[in-house]
């Protein structure tokens, strides 16, 4: 039998032609698209701003953490939700991890970009000194942060670790109480300090753009690096400089305490530091975090978490204008009144309204969040001059200001001692500063964090508890890292 | 060859397509190209006169007439021949009739082809017959071969069954064949009329099961393949092929993920020993290995908990189900291996209908009504209020330590005053009465589904075509859930040449899927059903102003009929083709190169209205998202087939496959809009601001694999496979993986000593052993930065920053899996039973595992390949015809166990690991504390150790003690090598975790199905059961609307069984207290856990075909329920709709919060077949 018509030919060709298929083999390199291999990064001065924005957006999320746990366990604070146990000293061996877990790296990861962009050429050297310097300021806060609540940490700030990760290191951090430990420390505080120093004299005194770091934020976080040292002639030569700046009309004291965090005045003058926030995605929650259900004359998402002690807010003036907005009594829609401390409603606290209202925002509201303000430069440098001289004119009128803008009457200096006038400026600061995170720092230099944690019932507080304890995974992971002193879990 | 085509054939069938154009045009549509040209030839007519020419110039003119091609001898065909012939518009029969009807030549017509051959016999001997083929029910059977035994000489029954063979020599017997039909042989002996009813073909061992890239006689397998024939789906109200597989396969567990209209499966062969990377088995539909993964973008963070969440979808809603022909299973490495890299987790191979001889064409109609199984039951408004007072109340004074919490007396002072006090009560009872409003009733329906189904098949000996159309409709039990498909098929199969065939398999589909809200959390991310649930019955759907209400105890709880007015759809396209030559270079060798492409694509469109809570909250809220899968294939494939001597069978295939992926994205939001009339068909016209994203990522797998099977004497079987994979997935230093596996067969039945044993048809023992490996690694191995922070600077929008979001591992590979399996295949009784047995042990290694690195390292984790799980278990399969006469009654039977356990667990894994659980642990253990009973007023508290502050209080659940942890003799613990605290195996007084003990597997003692058919001439009932036996859950729904009493105070609604709480009052109730107890080692769900069992009448149908004799077609009608009876000792909830339970990540045994409700579906349908 034979084929009238033959298709052996394209056959032949067919095979040919699939034989070629093979060829496209080469293409098992591999290819991702919607993400940047190292290789490819760090080629413009774009790449380097968007590396240097991955580090401000370090500084959290819809609230900065270290406000929170700067008054979660002072006198100001109480809920009924999360931080129980920090509030009640009942501390165990991961009680608070997530801080530590959140800036050990962020150190990290501004120093391997430091690092980088120390070696990159294509950048002007003006671009340079402004990128290096904000991201060491930004470095050094984290540094003091983690100064402040876990001591000084294994961090990594040389080179060669930063720039070739290698993840058999184990960087040492020896016992606090030890001659080793005292020598780290030194070495740990130097560092920030000459690091801002360093920066606050290279950065812009004012930044392109709101929310970035300049010169009077980096002296503001030198300024409170030596309060928490108390080191007073530090702090008076350096909130001098600050001074200087409202000489020259960079910073003012409002004249209305509450308008401070309005959406109106937003980014006003006594604004040092803030982080930027806009409504929803990147909005805050302060309002949310501390509104409850009861509070009906507001559609805002509420989540009935961080409140004022009541025993807190009688402390004030009734006069004091700074308590209007910690809310313990309000008219519901229905017109009945709500007091907050009866004992149905199960609070233990009022609401802690610091923030206005942002119209357009039900949970995340677009006004930024205060971090440094001016206010806190002029009672610190109050501190600071009482530390060194007692109650002079210059520190009795600082107070004075203050208190004059929360319309109370002024303070004599004859009535004060060079004590009375330190537990003077702690209730004030308390006043003034209520819920934005300073109180716990307040306490433990004024040695009296523990004291106030006993007086309120917090009956497991302990003196070693001016640190929290370093959490369990990272002594696990690295034995070169001892506990702070006191915890023996 | 000879084969004889009668003209009759031609003609009825002409006949047919006549009719049939005009039953329904569709089919002109799918079949045009086939038909036309048949249509064509065989009207066709010549004219020709012509005087003394050859017949090869006769036939060069017929065929520039027509589109005849004639294929001849030269050495039998006299071509040469001189011809006159002088006729004008006739047909070529009658032509090529006359020009050799005084010639030695007999001429057969197939398709477009005319074959001339020499006769062989005298005319003189020859004789001639006639006859009728019918099937049981007396209707024609179209397209039988009819062949004379021992010789090619035949014919093919026409559309009504009629056959006529003349012209043969005398033989004895006649073969009638038929696919899916036993063959017959009939005597001839002096008849003329041999009329025969064709009995339908049960599974025998000649049957051929589809393997990887080819088919294998039953008999010759070495693997563990279940095989799932088209008459064992039940295709009642099921849009996706995977729920009818549900059960009918040892080995392979199927749950539903979600009971919405197409919701997603999830199908684990032998086990789920993955813990980081997919468990989902590999599917490959007609020879292309599909990516099956839901794409749809999603509006939000695409996770189950967020309230715009449109649920799982089965990506195989694609295929139509009534297209599959059949579905094998692929279990073990013998049977996988050819699909290496991807294998690890089983492979599912999905083959469609093909076309037969003749033409048949089905028209199938159904209906369905679906009602919901169990309805979810929440405390109405008087109870709601009565326990709201009741919690508050109880909270209050344990806060207090008012009697009974504490020893303060109840005073005018501190007594608990009622949120709810009569004259509030009775302004409720006069809006919506004492009942109040029943949300989840609102917010659900009857559903119904209505489908139908059309095909054609058919075919010459040449071209053979399927082709059909669905239309599937379901309005799902939840208010704006729905689904509606269109798909189209064409299969055509084409013999070009003797040596050369090609086919196409094309599909496409479209999909509408209506949307509910289906996100399961609570609060304001809570979804339709969530917000139904958990909505006080309290209030009415809308106030006097004609708006909906608010729940004043939660404002942020969107009101749940308001969910009605979200426009939610997600229109889903897919078209999956393949095309493949197969050549025959010399005998018994082929070569198959194919070509293939997967086209898949989403588009959801969500609008959220002023008239809902958030859409007002934003002035509206568009979502426009689109995402593309595509997928392309090249693959070639040589095969050799080989009988050498008598004893010895070769066929071995060695091939070559290259595919590639790629997936992006994009979509685009707004919010405030002046109008909701838009919807989201103009999101420019929003206020606010655009926000556009896009994504893309892409993989290559080039792949090498090679099987060779070899028989001896049919007896003694082996097989080798290989696999070698690249994949750009990979890491660099690992970029190929072979996987190997080797396996032996013994038929047993065949050997002489077995001869005695005659009630022994069939026993073939096999064992095997062989590597796979999962590659579901994602871009795991890579280092990149990604864009995955933000932060405002200024007024500007936000910059993005970018980040070091991972580390590179560059010897990150695939899981490896080492699988052993041993079975035996058993037929008794000339295989009236049958069944086969499978014991598996696989070990999966280097798993998929992110590392933690030091905490100061920028990126958090790295991915390698650490630790070892297991999974080994049983599979038993039986089938057994046990009535064959008038009255058949045949049934089945399939069991399955798997045991997962750890083997190695990473130095990090087991450090984390709690004191209480043991390294070589289940892979899903339950370690629970045992509740005892709850105390009751009066009763001492229960000790704890010395450092907890807390303590109970009456109502709280008291868990036993049962063990302690050993100490030293200054009280500090003794510690194990790895460095946990060891039991000391006795009470100790106190409750802490070493009272934690291990309950079980939160996978079941035994999977099962079974199923049992019966016919009566005209009838049949079929039964199907399924179910799992003794298993843990979680029982997240009941614990939830039960537990979580606080949620009540926030105005969130609990379920009817929490009546039974206890309280002061109500000492016997058996739900623990109001005022939870808080506790450090005890959540609120250690009641959570409820180890149970199922047994579900899944499908039963009741058909009749009616007999061919009084319709003149074929007609099946018949009636269908799905879940009609279901026996569980489970509390509230369907034990089949987990929505977390059996998913790829490790540890997920929930049993699922606010699960869409499944159903149960009564069936109405009739099958028609032209």
């Amino acid at each position: 039998m034979k084929l009238k018509y033959k298709a052996i030919n394209f056959f032949v060709i067919l095979i040919a032609t699939s034989m070629l298929f093979p060829a496209c083999e080469g293409s098992l390199d591999p290819v991702i698209y919607d993400q940047i291999a190292p290789t490819n990064f760090f080629k413009t001065k774009g790449d380097v701003n968007s590396a240097v924005t991955g580090i401000y957006a370090e500084l959290g999320g819809n609230v900065h953490e270290p406000t929170i746990y700067g008054e979660i366990g002072t006198d100001e604070y109480w809920a009924n939700w999360g931080g129980q146990e920090i509030l009640n000293f009942d501390w165990r061996k991961d009680t608070q991890s997530k801080l530590y877990s959140t800036w050990i790296p962020a150190v990290t990861r501004a120093g391997n970009l430091i690092e980088i962009i120390k070696g990159l050429t294509f950048l002007d050297e003006k671009d340079k000194v402004q990128f290096l310097s904000e991201v060491r300021v930004l470095r050094a806060m984290f540094m003091f942060d983690l100064l402040r609540w876990y001591g000084p940490s294994a961090v990594i700030l040389d080179s060669k670790n930063l720039l070739v990760p290698d993840n058999s290191y184990k960087p040492a951090r020896p016992s606090l109480d030890s001659p080793e430990g005292i020598k780290f420390r030194a070495d740990y505080e130097a560092f920030i300090e000459q690091e801002l120093i360093e920066s606050a004299a290279k950065i812009k005194r004012d930044a392109t753009e709101f929310g970035r770091m300049d010169q009077g934020t980096a002296l503001t976080l030198l300024m409170k690096f030596y309060m928490f040292k108390k080191d007073w002639t530090n702090v008076v030569t350096i909130s001098q400089q600050l001074l200087d700046l409202e000489g020259q009309g960079k910073y003012e004291l409002m004249t209305d305490y509450n308008s401070i965090w309005t959406l109106s005045n937003e980014r006003n003058k006594e604004i040092i530091m803030a982080i930027p926030r806009s409504t929803n995605e990147l909005g805050q929650n302060w309002r949310t975090r501390t509104l409850k259900t009861e509070y009906d004359i507001s559609d805002e998402t509420k989540w009935d978490g961080d409140k004022i002690r009541f025993e807190f807010l009688d402390q004030f003036d009734t006069l004091d204008a700074r308590r209007i907005n910690i809310i313990d009594r309000f008219t519901n829609k229905a017109g009945k009144v709500i007091d907050m401390r009866d004992g149905a409603y199960q609070f233990n606290g009022a609401f802690s309204l610091k923030y206005g209202r942002d119209p357009n925002a039900k949970q995340n509201s677009g006004v930024d969040c205060v971090i440094l303000r001016y206010a806190d430069v002029l009672l610190c440098r109050a501190e600071a001059l009482n530390e060194l001289d007692g109650p002079t004119a210059e520190s009795i009128n600082l107070v004075n200001r203050i208190r004059t803008r929360a319309k109370l009457n002024s303070i004599e200096s004859s009535n004060f001692s060079k004590e009375s006038f330190r537990d003077q400026i702690l209730k004030e600061r308390g006043f003034e500063f209520w819920m934005e995170g300073l109180r716990r720092d307040d306490l433990i230099r004024q040695e009296k964090y523990i004291s106030f944690a006993h007086n309120r019932g917090a009956s497991l507080a302990q003196d070693f508890m001016t640190l929290y304890p370093i959490p369990e995974i990272a002594i696990q992971e690295n034995e070169n890292i001892h506990q702070n002193p006191g915890y023996n879990f | 060859m000879k084969k004889y085509l009668s003209k009759d054939f031609f003609d009825s069938t002409n006949q047919l397509i006549r009719k049939m154009k005009t039953t329904c045009i569709i089919l002109i549509v799918f079949a045009s190209s086939l038909f036309s040209a048949n249509v064509k030839s065989q009207v066709a007519k010549v004219s020709l006169t012509v005087k003394n020419v050859s017949i090869s110039a006769v036939i060069d003119a017929i065929e520039s007439q027509t589109e005849y091609l004639f294929v001849y001898n030269r050495n039998e065909v006299e071509i040469n021949r001189k011809v006159n012939v002088d006729v004008k518009d006739q047909s070529v029969a009658e032509v090529l009739s006359d020009i050799f009807s005084n010639m030695n030549v007999v001429y057969a017509m197939e398709g477009t082809n005319i074959m001339l051959m020499k006769k062989t016999v005298e005319l003189a001997q020859q004789k001639s017959l006639s006859g009728r083929v019918t099937d049981n029910s007396g209707g024609p059977l179209p397209g039988v071969s009819v062949v004379i035994k021992g010789t090619t000489t035949g014919t093919i029954t026409d559309s009504n069954g009629n056959y006529t063979l003349s012209n043969f020599s005398e033989n004895p017997s006649l073969l009638f064949s038929f696919l899916g039909m036993k063959t017959q042989e009939v005597l001839i002996g002096n008849k003329v009329t041999i009329n025969i009813v064709l009995e339908e073909e049960s599974t025998g061992l000649d049957e051929l099961v589809v393997v990887g890239y080819g088919t294998m006689k039953k008999s010759d397998l070495t693997g563990a393949i279940s095989s799932i024939k088209n008459e064992d789906l039940t295709l009642s109200s099921n849009v996706n092929v995977t729920q009818m597989i549900q059960g009918k396969a040892a080995g392979v567990q199927i749950v539903q993920q979600s009971a919405q209209p197409g919701g997603g499966l999830s199908i684990l062969i032998r086990g789920q020993a993955s813990t980081n990377a997919d468990n989902q088995p590999l599917y490959v539909i007609d020879g292309f290995p599909i990516y099956n993964e839901q794409i749809e973008a999603q509006y939000l963070v695409p996770s189950q908990g967020t309230k715009y969440y449109t649920g799982t979808r089965n990506p195989l809603n694609a295929i139509n189900p009534n297209d599959i022909e059949s579905i094998e299973i692929l279990k073990d490495a013998s049977a996988t291996a050819i699909y290496g890299a991807r294998a690890a987790n089983g492979v599912v191979m999905i083959t469609t209908k093909k076309g037969k001889n003749g033409v048949k064409v089905t028209f199938d109609e159904k209906f369905s009504t679906q009602k919901i199984l169990q309805p979810y039951q929440m405390l109405n408004a008087e109870e709601f209020m009565n326990m709201f007072d009741q919690h508050q109340k109880q909270t209050l004074y344990a806060a207090k330590g008012i009697v009974p919490y504490g020893s303060k007396p109840e005073t005018p002072q501190n007594i608990y005053k009622p949120r709810f006090p009569e004259n509030v009560r009775q302004e409720i009872y006069n809006t919506v009465g004492k009942e109040g409003t029943n949300w989840f009733d609102l917010i659900t329906r009857t559903g119904y589904i209505h489908e139908q189904n059309f095909s054609v098949s058919g075919g010459s000996e040449k071209t053979k075509f399927f082709s059909s159309i669905n239309y599937f409709d379901q309005k799902g039990v939840v208010i704006n859930s729905g689904l509606k498909r269109f798909s189209g098929r064409l299969n055509v199969d084409q013999e070009l040449t003797s040596k050369i065939k090609m086919g196409i398999n094309l599909t496409g589909s479209q999909i509408k899927n209506q949307n509910a809200q289906l996100g399961q959390d609570t609060w304001e991310q809570s979804g339709i059903i969530s917000s139904a649930l958990g909505f006080p019955p309290i209030y009415a759907v809308k106030d006097t102003l004609g708006n909906y209400t608010e729940n004043k105890l939660y404002a942020a709880n969107p009101n749940p009929v308001s969910f009605k007015e979200i426009q939610d759809n997600t229109l889903e396209n897919r078209l999956l083709g393949t095309a493949f030559l197969e050549f025959k270079i010399i005998e018994g060798l082929t070569f198959r190169p194919s070509v293939g492409f997967d086209n898949a694509t989403s588009d959801h469109t969500l609008y959220l209205p002023n008239t809902f809570k958030f859409g007002a909250a934003e002035g509206g809220v568009a979502f426009h998202g689109n995402n593309k899968a595509s997928s392309t294939l090249f693959d070639m494939v040589f095969n050799y087939n080989k009988l050498i001597g008598k004893n010895h069978s070769v066929n071995a295939i060695a091939g070559y496959s290259y595919q590639n992926r790629t997936r992006d994205g994009l979509s685009v939001r707004n919010t405030g809009f002046f109008t909701d009339a838009f919807g989201a068909d103009k999101i420019q016209s929003g206020l606010v601001k655009n926000i556009n994203e896009s994504s893309k990522s892409a993989s290559t797998m080039a792949s090498y694999f090679s099987r060779v099977n070899y028989t001896y004497k049919s007896k003694y079987l082996f097989t080798l496979t290989g696999r070698l994979d690249g994949s750009d997935r990979f890491g660099i230093n690992n970029k190929y993986g072979f996987f190997p596996s080797a396996a032996l067969g013994w038929n047993l039945a065949k050997e002489n000593f077995m001869s005695s044993l005659s009630m022994i048809s069939n026993l073939k023992l096999r064992v095997s052993a062989g590597q796979t490996g999962n590659a579901s690694i994602g871009e795991s191995a890579f280092a990149y930065y990604g864009p995955n922070t933000v932060y405002l600077f200024g007024i500007k929008d936000p910059q993005t920053g970018m980040v070091k979001t991972q580390q590179e591992n560059p010897n990150l590979k695939w899981e490896t899996t080492t699988e052993y399996n041993t079975g035996f295949d058993f037929g008794l009784f000339n295989d009236r039973i049958s069944g086969s047995f499978e014991y598996f042990n696989k070990v999966i290694d280097g798993l998929l595992y992110q590392q933690t690195l030091q905490i100061y390292q920028q990126v958090e984790k790295i991915f390698m390949n650490v630790g070892k799980t297991q999974s080994h278990g049983f599979e038993f399969g039986l089938n057994a015809n046990i009535l064959t006469g008038k009255l058949k009654w045949s049934a089945n039977l399939n069991l399955s166990r798997y045991i997962d356990r750890w083997k190695e667990r990473s130095p990090e894994a087991i450090a984390s690991l709690p004191d209480y659980m043991a390294i070589n642990d289940y892979m899903r253990p339950l370690y629970n504390f045992v509740p005892d009973h709850i105390m009751q007023i009066g009763e001492n508290p229960q000790p704890f150790p010395n450092d907890e502050v807390n303590t109970f209080i009456p109502g709280n659940l008291i868990v036993k003690d049962l063990d302690g942890w050993e100490r030293d003799d200054s009280g500090n613990y003794l510690l194990n090598s790895n460095t946990k605290r060891i039991r000391m195996g006795a009470p100790d007084g106190k409750i802490d975790e070493a009272d934690m003990v291990l309950q079980g597997d939160f996978n079941p003692k035994l999977i099962f199905g079974f199923g049992s058919t019966f016919k009566y001439k005209g009838f049949d009932l079929s039964l199907f059961f399924n179910g799992q036996y003794k298993y843990w859950i979680n029982n997240e729904q009941y614990n939830f609307y039960t537990g979580t009493t606080e949620f009540l105070y926030g105005g969130w609604n609990r379920s009817k069984d929490f009546l039974n709480v206890w309280t002061p009052d109500n000492s016997t109730g058996t739900i623990p207290a109001m005022p939870k107890y808080k506790h450090y080692y005890m959540g609120w769900n250690t009641l959570a856990y409820q180890q149970i069992s199922f047994l579900r009448l899944k499908n039963i149908t009741l058909g009749y075909n009616f007999p061919y004799k009084i319709l003149g077609t074929r007609v099946r009608i018949y009636a269908d329920a799905t879940n009609l009876l279901t026996f569980t000792n489970l509390k509230g909830g369907d034990p089949e709709t987990f929505t977390y339970h059996a998913q790829t990540q490790y540890g997920n045994t929930g049993s699922g919060l606010n699960a869409y409700p499944n159903q149960k579906s009564y069936t109405m349908g009739v099958s028609v077949d032209f």
